[in-house]
């Protein structure tokens, strides 16, 4: 009783207040799903097409995937409420979630504990980090969350700011290109996502003569799925479900989560992304673009 | 006013309802925010505990699964091919179990976190592990099922985790919005108080403003029905002294004609002069009630005090009573003072009168007269000028002023007798009747050491007598003529008194007792009449209306007004008093016999210079 006497007089005393619950948008005709674009179209549309179809059998809703133009594209078009749900990189989640105010949803076990990779040639002897002081150093595109932001997060964490640290600097144009440059010799050093690195090292698309995994940044957040806050509650649980019933046990499923690089996925909450959250508010959107 | 009053009572009322009701209004809402904080501690509190709870049970669970995973690793390991289960998998299952149930109870308890799917899927993966550790001809250890189980745990471990860390961030956002509600809140309070006391202060002091203003009021109303009594009283004697100037004007009269008439009788003599002398005073008399009355004709003349006093001492023992001393110092010979007598007579009355108020239980009252000489160089008092002075003091050893009461004393109204004692009037009128001879006042006073009048009147030569031995001279010169007399006037006994008296004094006397009845004597041939004597105020035709009219048919004739009203009447009537002369009622035979002369020997000078040039 109090909290509604209190509500109402809040509402009526405090015009500052503004309550974005006031009003819920009729329940979308399709749900669109958008996912980061950073791979190819078609890579994107074999790797997310299945799990679209899988959520739309699970749910029962009509789930519509968006493949958006670019990474900006994507915020753009969450923030105009076009799309309903989006897998975000973190860098991307925290962006949308400033703007737009997005609530994570779920995120795959492997996200949780993401890691990006220090990698060097193999035939390099030095052990530690701490010993290429001073050579040059490859970061991946700057606005990649496991290439280039949390790296250099942990790298000024651990007193080694890149620019003073490293002789020179540069930025490769994917993690692939990283990798490629440490083999090649172009960098000394370089860091890349974890997840590809060790599944180009596993696929063989690079030898495991020619580049070794020298060390890995602290675990942080990565990928997520995110909804618009307004969405309907009755809805986000149904996708979330729909989400957390994938299981390896089911052979269906075990495609589908293979092709997500998953063993399964979990609940994911805000407080998961305050690493990248305090990385951003360090380095800030500006340094990043540079 | 008491409606004014009763009103701003009502506003004070209204600003101290709304002051109330604004900080209770505003107090309401600080409780209430106070009751959703505790109400939101309690709710944090439950999502502390529960996601406790529910990550105790969830690691419970997972240990527990790890346990079974080990039991089975070790089982397959010991003997492959061998389907036995390891004695302790069944106490771990019932353990799990158990977590299991403690799972859904608390799933019971928190049902916003909506968990069923998965914990529907955890029990499960639970039984379907069950199911295979109980099938004896299993081929496979049941590890696929086991991690997916494990990840059901952690599926629902986190799903407490985001519930309670997503209900705390909204209790967080919820009281960031409490705080600047709180401050506004208190701002409104100490607004509403603020502005209550300013109001409030504001309009007492209207209200205190409102009540002086009342006070001013009904003071100047009781002022004003104090004059307006005093003004009727003023009509009332005015118009009964008129009446009385008639009557005295007979006495006189008919006094000085008997006078006249029986010069060898002594005896006869002494009885008439008593008579005239009485006639005298009570005319005086009626004078002063005129001058109450403001219907006086001042007629300022030179007198001797001395003599004024001499003849005022009995009235002024009897005014102040047995108890007080009357103690009068004078000089023998004084210099004259230029001021009506009657009214010097109320200065004396007023100031002795004042004296004796402040000596209740008796005292000493000094009349002194003097002779001053104000020369360049010396002292004087007021702005009067250098010359000569007569200077009148009046003290007693009464209750004396202070400083604020002799500054006001001569303010009309300002008065420190009791209410229905005194006018006010008094002393404001001694002060106007000096300042119209050109004298000054002065008072000086201690508290409790008496009080001293100073009054300065200009002095005006000696030697002449007074007012009784100017009468005798008078009537020894009473002078007469033959000419032909015109007499109007409505009152009859007048009338026959003025017949007698000038018909005695060798004149021809025509009576009229109206205009109408004068105009035919007029009418007659001009010339045949040498004085026209008329009263200003009679019914009909007035005095002024007849003069003109008779003037004209007799334009020889020398007008003459006699009245006994004040100026102010007479100018009323439409006398123009600078073309014809006007006599003063009362006034005795002689007077008016010297004015008639007067003016008949100055027709004849001017008209032998006419023959002449």
């Amino acid at each position: 009783m109090m909290r509604i006497v209190l509500a109402v007089l809040l509402a009526i005393s405090t015009c500052a207040c503004t309550n974005e619950n006031q009003s819920i948008p009729p329940a979308p005709h399709a749900i669109v799903v958008g996912v980061l674009p950073d791979q190819s179209k078609a890579n994107l549309a074999t790797r997310y097409g299945p799990l679209v179809d899988y959520l739309e059998a699970a749910t029962g809703l009509h789930i519509e995937l968006e493949i958006p133009s670019s990474y900006e594209q994507m915020l753009d078009d969450f923030d105009t409420g076009r799309l309903d749900v989006a897998a975000f990189g973190g860098l991307t989640y925290v962006q949308a979630e400033q703007r737009s105010r997005a609530q994570p949803l779920v995120m795959r076990d492997v996200d949780l504990q993401f890691l990006s990779c220090y990698l060097v040639r193999a035939a390099d002897a030095r052990g530690s980090l701490a010993d290429f002081k001073g050579t040059t150093f490859a970061f991946g595109p700057r606005l990649s969350t496991s290439g280039h932001l949390m790296p250099r997060y942990f790298l000024n964490a651990g007193d080694m700011p890149p620019e003073e640290f490293f002789a020179s600097i540069r930025h490769s144009s994917g993690h692939d290109q990283t990798v490629e440059w440490v083999r090649d010799g172009d960098v000394v050093i370089g860091v890349a996502n974890c997840d590809i690195a060790q599944s180009m090292l596993d696929n063989r698309d690079v030898s495991a003569n020619s580049i070794r995994i020298l060390d890995t940044t602290p675990a942080y957040a990565n990928y997520v799925w995110a909804t618009q806050q307004s969405l309907d509650a009755s809805i986000k649980t149904l996708l979330r479900d729909a989400f957390l019933a994938l299981n390896k046990t089911n052979p269906e499923h075990r495609a589908l989560l293979m092709a997500q690089g998953a063993n399964g996925f979990l609940p994911a909450g805000k407080n998961d992304f305050e690493d990248v959250r305090a990385a951003v508010r360090e380095i800030g959107l500006v340094n990043m673009a540079n | 006013m008491n409606t004014i009053r009763a009103r701003h009572q009502h506003i004070f009322r209204i600003v101290y309802a709304l002051t109330a009701v604004a900080v209770l209004a505003a107090f309401t809402v600080i409780i209430a925010l106070y009751m959703g904080q505790r109400a939101e501690d309690i709710a944090r509190d439950r999502i502390a505990y529960y996601h406790l709870a529910s990550s105790t049970v969830s690691e419970q669970l997972d240990r527990d699964t790890e346990v079974l995973k080990r039991l089975l690793d070790a089982d397959t390991g010991a003997a492959p091919g061998r389907q036995s289960i390891h004695p302790a998998v069944n106490g771990i299952l019932f353990s799990m179990r158990a977590d299991l149930m403690q799972l859904s109870e608390l799933h019971d308890l928190y049902a916003i976190v909506d968990f069923d799917a998965t914990l529907a899927r955890l029990i499960d993966g639970y039984d379907s592990i069950e199911r295979l550790l109980a099938n004896p001809e299993r081929a496979t250890s049941p590890i696929e099922e086991i991690a997916g189980f494990e990840l059901a745990i952690e599926q629902l471990y986190r799903l407490h985790l985001v519930a309670a860390a997503n209900s705390l961030a909204d209790i967080e956002d919820r009281a960031r919005h409490n705080l600047p509600t709180l401050v506004l809140l208190l701002g409104v309070v100490v607004t509403a108080v603020l502005v209550g006391w300013y109001l409030t202060r504001l309009l007492r002091r209207t209200l205190a403003r409102q009540a002086a203003i009342e006070v001013t009021l009904a003071e100047s109303q009781e002022r004003m029905h104090h004059m307006q009594k005093l003004e009727a009283l003023g009509q009332l004697v005015g118009g009964v002294a008129h009446d009385f100037n008639n009557l005295l004007t007979v006495i006189m009269g008919q006094t000085g004609l008997l006078q006249d008439r029986t010069a060898g009788d002594k005896r006869l003599q002494l009885g008439l002069d008593e008579i005239s002398t009485a006639a005298q005073q009570a005319a005086s008399l009626t004078k002063q009630l005129l001058a109450f009355g403001r219907r006086q004709a001042a007629e300022p003349q030179l007198f001797d005090l001395n003599g004024l006093i001499d003849n005022m001492q009995d009235l002024l023992r009897r005014t102040i009573g047995e108890d007080i001393e009357l103690e009068y110092e004078h000089e023998d010979v004084l210099d004259s003072v230029k001021l009506d007598p009657g009214q010097m007579h109320q200065v004396i009355v007023n100031l002795v009168i004042n004296a004796r108020d402040a000596m209740p239980n008796g005292g000493k009252i000094t009349l002194a007269i003097r002779n001053l000489q104000f020369g360049p160089d010396s002292a004087r008092p007021g702005d009067l000028a250098e010359g000569q002075y007569v200077n009148l003091t009046v003290s007693d050893n009464g209750v004396g002023m202070d400083k604020e009461t002799q500054d006001r004393v001569f303010e009309p109204f300002f008065t420190t007798k009791l209410r229905g004692r005194g006018t006010g009037l008094g002393l404001a009128t001694v002060h106007g009747i000096v300042g119209a001879a050109f004298g000054h006042i002065e008072v000086d006073s201690r508290p409790g050491e008496g009080t001293r009048f100073d009054i300065y009147l200009p002095g005006l030569g000696r030697d002449l007598g007074s007012p009784a031995a100017e009468s005798a001279r008078e009537r020894a010169e009473m002078p007469g003529g033959s000419e032909t007399v015109l007499v109007v006037e409505d009152e009859a006994q007048i009338l026959t008194l003025l017949c007698d008296g000038l018909t005695s004094l060798g004149y021809t006397v025509l009576t009229a007792s109206g205009g109408v009845d004068g105009l035919k004597f007029c009418r007659k041939e001009p010339g045949t009449i040498d004085v026209i004597i008329s009263d200003v105020v009679m019914p009909k035709m007035n005095g002024a209306r007849f003069m003109k009219r008779a003037l004209r048919l007799q334009p020889n004739a020398i007008g003459i007004y006699m009245s006994g009203y004040t100026d102010d009447v007479v100018l009323q009537q439409g006398v123009d008093g600078s073309l014809v002369p006007l006599i003063h009622k009362p006034f005795d035979l002689h007077k008016i016999a010297k004015v008639i002369r007067w003016h008949l020997n100055e027709r004849a000078v001017k008209s032998e210079s006419r023959e002449a040039g």
